[in-house]
């Protein structure tokens, strides 16, 4: 997007990241990036497997001059490797990152509830339904699905990344 | 996370609405004391209004719940099914007080919970207040994780409980000593349960609890 204009956010499947950059960069978007025509945020989330870990590689070319950020994803108790240096390293030094967001884990009962409620995280912790109307959910689950919000908003504060979004930086 | 492993809080929660403190007292504080001065303090307990309503929150060695049959709920706050089966049903604003027994095992978690969901301020919200009674044994580590508790949840009532039989502080020294002891505590309101007669307790060790209402 231009510098000046309003932002535009794209969500890519699980797979297709590698496809999606060449694309922009046969188009002569990245082109466009590097000349600083446009200012290019690419958060790039990580699950805890080797498939996964394995795009960092390929996604490294295209990000030399993006806001690239890895986000590590945590679904479940895995931790990335961390516990494993060699392996760690092996993937994560491949690139040189702008930074790195932690999403943590959200027990499984308050994920499935908000599934099962059909309505986004916001409006499980208002107890509302999708209609507005007030729900009846599990106080428990709602404090742990607010809690896990405030951690991320903490993460997305920590790295400044509204103000990078909004070409405060 | 608070932590504390020879102490054990027991919580009283009353609707807003009631103006007494009626205080409900079940447990010793140390670990692997007499286990019998929890029926105890049911003799404490007034015939009216109807029995409290509770939970015993220890899963592996509940005392309070069988005594009290189908009036005081065994959950294990260890899974996130034990907890919404308590909280959430803490929070209904039936003018119904309850009382939460909590093991030494459970204290951490269940503190450590409800600083972490809100409950305190929920509670408020919903018109019940919530009272702690902080059973004390003397422990450095319980006087430790009193003021922990205190900082953590500082608009929350607060009562400091010396249960002579459960946890004597004073032994041959007797009350000075006591009061030494229980001066190492946040300067809380105090409750002084004396020890049963001997030959009370024993009596009573040897009874099945039938209180009005169980």
């Amino acid at each position: 997007m231009p510098r000046r204009s309003r932002s535009a956010s794209s969500t890519t499947r699980a797979g297709a990241l590698g496809g999606v950059l060449k694309a922009l960069r046969d188009v002569g978007f990245l082109d466009a990036v590097k000349a600083g025509e446009y200012s290019f945020t690419l958060l790039h989330v990580l699950g805890p497997s080797i498939a996964s870990l394995d795009e960092i590689s390929e996604v490294a070319p295209y990000v030399q001059d993006a806001n690239y950020f890895l986000v590590k994803n945590h679904i479940n108790d895995t931790n990335f490797f961390e516990w494993d240096p060699v392996t760690h390293r092996h993937y994560f030094e491949k690139v040189r990152p702008s930074g790195e967001l932690t999403i943590p884990k959200l027990n499984e009962m308050s994920y499935e509830q908000v599934e099962i409620s059909g309505v986004p995280f916001s409006t499980f912790v208002a107890n509302k339904t999708a209609s507005g109307d007030p729900a009846n959910q599990s106080f428990v689950l709602r404090g742990y699905v607010r809690t896990w919000q405030a951690k991320i908003a903490d993460e997305l504060n920590r790295v400044k990344l509204l103000d990078l979004l909004a070409g405060r930086d | 996370m608070l932590k504390c492993p020879a102490i054990r809080a027991m919580i009283r929660f009353k609707p807003k609405s009631r103006g007494d403190l009626r205080v409900h007292l079940l447990r010793a504080a140390r670990q692997g004391r007499d286990k019998h001065h929890g029926p105890a303090a049911v003799r404490l307990l007034p015939r009216h209004p109807p029995l409290l309503r509770g939970f015993d929150a220890d899963p592996h060695e509940p005392d309070y719940a069988p005594r009290f049959g189908e009036r005081v709920a065994n959950v294990d706050l260890a899974n996130v099914q034990g907890q919404i089966a308590m909280i959430d049903r803490l929070l209904v604003a039936d003018r119904e007080p309850k009382i939460v027994d909590l093991w030494s095992r459970s204290f951490t978690r269940f503190f450590g919970l409800a600083q972490e969901i809100g409950f305190f301020d929920e509670a408020r919200g919903k018109g019940v207040t919530p009272v702690i009674l902080f059973h004390a044994d003397g422990a450095e580590a319980s006087t430790a994780a009193a003021y922990r508790l205190a900082a953590t949840f500082p608009g929350v009532e607060t009562l400091l409980v010396h249960n002579e039989g459960a946890a004597p502080l004073g032994g041959q020294a007797g009350e000075r000593l006591a009061n030494e002891r229980l001066a190492a505590y946040p300067p809380h309101r105090r409750l002084k349960i004396r020890a049963l007669d001997a030959a009370c307790a024993r009596r009573w060790s040897r009874t099945t609890c039938r209180c009005p209402g169980c």
